[in-house]
């Protein structure tokens, strides 16, 4: 038995997606559909790499961020109500400030001009996907759309970019939003809140990042995900049935998705045989 | 001072210079850490890093020394560098957050103050190890040691072999674990130069 935990498959397919299913299952009339993304992470966390943090690497720290940014969930939604401007720079400034904790040792590693560029950089990449993952949030059925496809899509890149724990860790967070709009679709009505992008956006976000800084991914392989949110607005809102919606959405975000994976997969390739 | 005095002191004058601590600095084109690990149960990848550097101080007639090495993680080497099909190779794979973090951590270091000695025959070394940010303890058995001549140009060299074994878990490499083995058997060749 203990061995299908250890196939990577399980670890980062099959066990996110079950739990997160249990998880939106429970939750689905509630505006905490969000921590159904956190518990498949976590889960995928607890079977890839388990949870300790002596000493505390760049990767563990991108845990504690994906934790935090679960927990955020909790606490944004419980405030109840649309998010404010303020709410929206605290967020901008906490999650910027994530990245730079999370890359930290890797810039001191650099010379400072190459650190400063890179940690501004990094900052603001993840605020900027942050900030359009959950500006979807008002529909839940986007939202899980672009989280399916940020997850996936960060789990490619960090596959192509010579990470496979990472790209695990991607795609556990694309199982687990992926049973989230699941859940939509068989129950044919979207959920509330606003936040359910959020654990989502981050994590993809930080094994991108990661990706770039610890593997051999090209920087800019990275600027297409930033469109993946934008694109599920593509779908117009109308009255059709909730499950074709979510295919329709799904596969307007798997356009940016492609192109990223795209990028990567020829900057992998040598210019010459 | 009488000429038997002189006679004493003049004697005892090589047996002080002996018992002094020689400093070593390592040959970094003849120094290697090797190491092999078992791969889905089916057989053994081996590798080694093609940079190490350090220091060493010996001193056989007080039967003491010390031993400082730093091994570039990013000089991983197991025979797969690049691929043409597009995909990552190995050393890539081992290089990135998964293994040995090189980005985060380019420097193993190995250091010791305590060489055991039976005889006049060097046969180990306790030390730490600090591999991923976590340090541990680490014993090093010498299968060889010798000092002598460089047989062709004769500078005074000191050079052995030596082998360990431990756990890549214990300092948080944990991936891949049990189809890539966590057992990782190393085996350092030193060769060095007074300084």
């Amino acid at each position: 038995m203990n061995e299908v935990f250890d196939v990577p498959a399980v670890q980062a397919g099959v066990a996110p997606f079950l739990i997160a299913l249990i998880v939106a299952t429970l939750l689905r009339r509630s505006r905490l559909l969000g921590l159904a993304v956190g518990a498949g992470f976590l889960t995928a966390i607890a079977l890839v790499m388990g949870f300790s943090f002596e000493p505390i690497t760049s990767v563990q720290k991108m845990v504690v961020v994906g934790v935090g940014a679960t927990l955020m969930v909790l606490v944004l939604e419980l405030a109840d109500g649309q998010p404010t401007i303020r709410m929206r720079v605290a967020m901008a400034l906490l999650v910027g400030a994530a990245a730079e904790w999370t890359v930290l040792r890797l810039l001191l590693q650099q010379d400072l001009v190459t650190a400063l560029m890179a940690g501004s950089a990094a900052a603001l990449y993840l605020v900027v996907l942050v900030e359009s993952g959950t500006a979807v949030g008002e529909d839940t059925v986007r939202s899980s759309a672009a989280a399916l496809m940020l997850g996936l899509g960060a789990g490619a890149l960090a596959l192509l970019g010579a990470s496979a724990m990472l790209a695990q860790i991607g795609i556990s967070v694309g199982a687990a939003a992926g049973a989230t709009l699941l859940v939509q679709m068989i129950t044919g009505q979207r959920a509330a809140g606003w936040s359910l992008a959020l654990p989502a956006s981050v994590v993809a976000g930080l094994v991108g990042l990661l990706t770039v800084f610890t593997g051999e991914l090209r920087w800019y392989c990275l600027l297409p995900m930033l469109a993946i949110p934008w694109a599920t607005r593509l779908v117009p809102a109308g009255t059709r049935a909730v499950w074709l919606t979510a295919i329709l959405t799904a596969m307007a975000a798997l356009v940016p998705m492609s192109l990223a994976v795209g990028l990567a997969w020829f900057a992998a390739a040598p210019l010459s045989p | 001072m009488s000429r038997f005095s002189i006679a004493v002191l003049a004697g005892l004058l090589p047996m002080s210079i002996m018992a002094a601590p020689q400093a070593y600095v390592l040959d970094t084109l003849h120094s290697f850490p090797n190491f092999r690990v078992n791969h889905l149960g089916m057989s053994t990848i081996y590798g080694r890093f093609d940079k190490m550097s350090g220091k060493a101080v010996l001193d056989q007639a007080a039967k003491t020394g010390s031993l400082e090495v730093k091994i570039a993680t990013a000089s991983v080497s197991t025979g797969d560098a690049r691929r043409t099909d597009g995909t990552r190779a190995r050393d890539e794979h081992l290089r990135s957050s998964d293994f040995f973090n090189s980005a985060e951590f380019p420097e193993a270091i190995y250091k010791s103050a305590k060489f055991n000695f039976n005889g006049e025959t060097l046969e180990s070394i306790d030390g730490h190890l600090t591999l991923l940010g976590v340090t541990k303890p680490l014993k090093l058995m010498l299968t060889s040691f010798k000092c002598g001549p460089h047989p062709f140009n004769k500078k005074a060299m000191c050079g052995g072999d030596a082998e360990t074994s431990f756990k890549r878990t214990d300092f948080g490499m944990k991936f891949g674990v049990p189809a890539i083995g966590d057992e990782v058997k190393l085996s350092i060749s030193i060769e060095a130069y007074p300084e």
